[in-house]
């Protein structure tokens, strides 16, 4: 494996995990007041897919979608002004944080309504053929969007119109309480692309170099054949559905599997490969993990500081003229 | 400057054509473009005009053809949308309400989502319970959409036009039957037509009516007319934007109205008109009437069109009574019937229509 890219990987994959630790953090101050899906235990997959993704390539995501937003290289610090509903957020206080949004870095938007960015993905996709752009659409769906049948259609447009989209399907067992097994006859979500002739794979978070391989592979395969593929990668959240906080006092999950899946934190493995190769030294981390910490107190007092937006420019845009 | 006499199907296409030729960032898909209906004519030959990159049948799945177009709209495309039926698009719901009609308003002005979705009303022939619903008001309820409704010729062109030339999401209603309806149009295309247009001047009360109602309305105020029973009569095409100071400035004068929703009464297009009305004015001399839908849904026996539908004979009824002419109700009904014998049968548009769309 090449040691920068690892490097690059893990210190975005890092940022992201100590941002969303100080939102849960901060959340019970009352301030964001919003609801909040964090990634903590996902970011190093989104990191993964949009490091292989270009700028010009256009990204949807969901509800979940802080780490989607970061790793397309978007502003931390308008997203946090957004959970706090400010002016200077990136939709201006009108997302919060289930529509994170910057079209400068053709990060589209997270469309909170399960499958909803699936639909918007194939028609920018199919705007990207059409106009005979090199550029690719991805979208981030999860395992309980594969039980929506937005997934079908789609899937089947993609396959018929032979159009550049990337399907990811982060495969973390729970549609909020709910297990897989309870909802699905089977685990393995390719099945649906095979039914559709669609090219696909399925990785686990934790496996990183087939995860960087094949995330290559996909996007390459995307690009060059203008058809869609859809990679399955089965990972782990490690909070509560949404909120804060941990759940696990609940027992919906088992604590078997809640460990198995900790101690296969792809952050933290990958921590050791970077040590162990010397990529970086453990007083590297320390300096990284200190100026993070001053980054993201930072952005904090900036977002708790700055302005709301104006309350009579709630009916502005409503059209276009 | 008048063209000749055209087919309503006809004018549809040949706008659809010249918007077309002149932007070819306008694409054209959705159920039952290229095929042998080719939506009642409209989209005829336009794939072979165009070109499969352009012009294109898609699968059977409204919520993706929807939402495929909102964002190939966002890359730039203007998309105009085609169903056959407004009911198909009932599964597109979720696509057109969130994002849609949203996307402007979240990204604050950065994103517009230019299309157009063409939707047919199906009355008549027998349509029944899920093929003949008027479903207006309820896109009319999403902020962020704007909902036309054209009947007659030479406006259906233009609010077509203006449709495409639209950045926001119009959706666009057709009613089947206009379709098969002939009528002159002016050579000129209009962008900025108004919500509601007077097709009668008159003193004596004022009718506000929509839709396929107003095609009949207006045979009946003519014929008013000539009795010396004069209507100020307007026609409402533009739900939203909706703008009736003309209307209130004739409610001001007449001091009745009679309003006809090509759709249920409740919660109806026609109950918010009167609302902004009586926000501004409510000095009637009789109280406001509304007709239309009663709140059930619409059966397939011809046995029930008579009593579900508004028809001449109900507003002529509540057009006497509240001029206080009721005595003449039964001879004009009797003249009018005499004279619109070809009109009478309210399950076909007219009587060469042989169904079975």
């Amino acid at each position: 494996m090449n040691k920068n890219l690892l490097k690059n990987i893990f210190l975005k994959s890092l940022f992201i995990r100590r941002i969303e630790e100080q939102i849960a953090k901060k959340y019970s101050e009352q301030e964001m007041r919003c609801p909040v899906h964090l990634s903590i235990g996902q970011e190093l997959q989104a990191v993964t897919i949009c490091d292989v993704l270009t700028k010009q390539d256009i990204v949807f995501s969901n509800h979940r979608s802080h780490a989607h937003y970061l790793s397309k290289g978007c502003s931390p610090e308008k997203m946090i002004c957004e959970l706090y509903g400010k002016k200077n957020g990136c939709l201006n206080g009108r997302g919060g944080s289930m529509h994170l949004q910057d079209i400068s870095k053709n990060f589209f938007g997270s469309l909170p309504i399960v499958g909803s960015g699936l639909a918007l993905a194939a028609g920018t996709a199919f705007a990207q053929k059409r106009n005979k752009k090199n550029s690719i659409s991805a979208v981030f769906l999860g395992d309980g969007t594969m039980e929506e049948g937005i997934v079908h259609e789609t899937m089947n447009f993609s396959s018929i119109f032979k159009i550049p989209l990337l399907f990811i399907c982060e495969n973390n067992f729970y549609s909020i309480f709910t297990h897989l097994k309870d909802r699905q006859p089977n685990s393995d979500m390719t099945r649906f692309a095979k039914a559709h002739n669609i090219k696909s794979a399925n990785v686990n978070s934790f496996e990183i170099s087939k995860l960087i391989n094949i995330s290559r592979e996909a996007v390459q395969y995307v690009r060059k054949n203008k058809k869609p593929f859809f990679l399955q990668i089965n990972t782990y959240r490690f909070l509560e559905h949404c909120g804060p906080n941990n759940d696990d006092y609940i027992n919906y999950r088992p604590k078997k599997e809640i460990n198995f899946w900790k101690e296969k934190d792809p952050l933290i493995l990958l921590n050791n490969i970077i040590l162990k190769n010397k990529i970086l030294t453990l007083n590297n981390l320390k300096k990284i993990e200190h100026d993070y910490n001053l980054k993201i107190n930072k952005i904090f007092t900036f977002a708790k500081n700055s302005e709301f937006p104006i309350p009579n420019e709630a009916g502005i845009n409503v059209y276009a003229k | 400057m008048f063209m000749q006499n055209s087919i309503v199907s006809n004018i549809i296409r040949s706008t659809l054509i010249k918007c077309m030729k002149k932007d070819k960032k306008i694409i054209l898909f959705g159920e039952g473009i290229d095929d042998a209906a080719a939506m009642f004519g409209t989209t005829k030959g336009l794939t072979k005009i165009f070109g499969k990159n352009r012009v294109f049948e898609m699968p059977l799945s409204e919520n993706c053809i929807v939402g495929a177009a909102v964002g190939a709209s966002l890359l730039g495309d203007k998309v105009i949308v085609n169903f056959q039926r407004v009911e198909f698009v009932l599964l597109a719901l979720e696509q057109i309400i969130n994002n849609a009609a949203k996307t402007h308003y979240i990204t604050n002005g950065k994103h517009n989502v230019p299309i157009v979705i063409r939707l047919v009303v199906g009355r008549g022939w027998g349509q029944g319970p899920s093929h003949s619903q008027s479903l207006e008001s309820m896109f009319a309820l999403i902020p962020g959409l704007k909902v036309f409704m054209p009947v007659f010729p030479d406006e259906t062109k233009n609010l077509l036009y203006e449709a495409i030339h639209d950045p926001n999401p119009v959706i666009f209603i057709e009613n089947r039957w206009i379709h098969y309806n002939y009528g002159k149009i002016e050579k000129k295309f209009i962008k900025n037509n108004s919500s509601c247009v007077r097709l009668n001047q008159g003193k004596d009360l004022t009718i506000v009516s929509s839709g396929y109602s107003s095609v009949e309305t207006l045979n009946l105020v003519k014929f008013l007319k000539k009795n010396k029973i004069n209507i100020d009569f307007f026609h409402l095409r533009k739900f939203k934007p909706l703008n009736i100071d003309k209307i209130i400035d004739s409610v001001k004068k007449t001091k009745k109205i009679i309003l006809i929703d090509n759709s249920n009464i409740a919660f109806g297009i026609m109950g918010e008109v009167l609302r902004q009305i009586v926000e501004k004015f409510n000095k009637f001399k009789t109280s406001p009437v509304v007709m239309g839908l009663q709140d059930y849904p619409i059966p397939s026996s011809r046995a029930f069109i008579e009593k579900i539908y508004v028809n001449n004979e109900k507003v002529l009824k509540k057009i006497t009574t509240l001029l206080n002419k009721e005595n003449q109700f039964s001879g004009l009904l009797k003249r009018y019937n005499f004279l619109n014998e070809n009109n009478k049968f309210l399950d076909t548009p007219n009587p060469k229509f042989k169904g079975p769309f």
